[in-house]
């Protein structure tokens, strides 16, 4: 992909979320996190999914290598949580890679 | 061939457990060139969850490596492996049909648990049942992996799980 064609990092997290809630039944809606402070991971896309059938309240990202080809030249994680899980956060950032993250916006729902 | 132990030694840890990953995800890929071939002979299916299992843990590794580091990677496998596999399924599902892809999405992730059970050392925890060693039946007899179907095992996903872990060691090899 040409630098230039690249999407940007909100229009590939939304395409990444919207594919995440297509494949799983299970996704019921997709926020993306935002770094508290600018922290260097900008460039990165991280989505809080909340998942039924997720279990426990450990945070457990997973972490992506940038997928060009398919419309993601970003790094991308994903962090599940159930349903309760998300409730019980209220709004409050978690903590990643040493650095406080923020819920954002929902991109996608199903 | 890229040399890991050279690119982990110059850098710090970030790359040091991006080395790890593509290691994992090499030898994943070894797994799953095995598990194709003893595929398209027929070999017994024993043997088939064995090597898609082997390659299953080692995909997880390699992601697992890549989000929280080789020593965590050393530690955590059978305990995270669920963790990172639905997350896994949902990245790397083909485009496809709604309603499709819903259906892939479950039915990997029980194929995939299905085959963690049968892993010895995870098979003392259920039934015994296991891909590996013959083990005692209900009745006390023994029991062959070579002679069983296992009934818990959806053949039909087998395919489309040895193709999603195809995508998922390339990616991963790109660590």
């Amino acid at each position: 992909m040409n630098l230039m064609d690249a999407p940007s990092r909100i229009d590939a997290a939304r395409s990444l979320a919207a594919r995440h809630v297509q494949s799983d039944d299970a996704v019921r809606e997709v926020f993306l996190m935002q770094p508290a402070v600018n922290n260097g991971f900008r460039s990165m896309i991280v989505l809080l999914e909340v998942v039924d059938g997720t279990s426990g309240k450990e945070i457990f990202p997973v972490q992506f290598n940038p997928d060009a080809e398919n419309g993601i030249p970003y790094t991308s994680v994903v962090i599940d949580v159930s349903p309760k899980h998300f409730d019980s956060l209220n709004g409050s950032p978690i903590q990643y890679k040493g650095h406080e993250w923020r819920i954002g916006p929902s991109l996608a729902r199903r | 061939m890229e040399d890991w132990a050279i690119a982990s030694s110059k850098v710090g840890k970030d790359a040091e457990d991006r080395s790890w990953a593509r290691a994992f995800a090499e030898q994943a890929r070894s797994d799953l060139t095995v598990l194709k071939i003893l595929q398209s002979n027929g070999v017994r299916l024993c043997h088939r969850i064995q090597h898609l299992q082997m390659a299953l843990e080692k995909t997880c590794k390699a992601a697992l490596c890549l989000s929280h580091g080789h020593e965590t990677a050393r530690k955590r496998t059978h305990a995270v492996q669920k963790k990172i596999f639905k997350p896994l399924v949902r990245q790397f599902s083909r485009q496809a049909s709604s309603q499709g892809k819903e259906a892939d999405a479950k039915a990997l992730s029980n194929l995939a648990s299905g085959i963690e059970k049968l892993t010895p050392a995870v098979a003392k925890k259920h039934s015994d049942e296991n891909c590996e060693y013959p083990w005692a039946g209900p009745d006390n007899a023994p029991r062959v992996p070579a002679l069983s179907q296992f009934g818990n095992i959806d053949e039909t996903v087998f395919t489309k799980l040895i193709s999603l872990l195809e995508r998922s060691v390339e990616s991963y090899k790109q660590s």
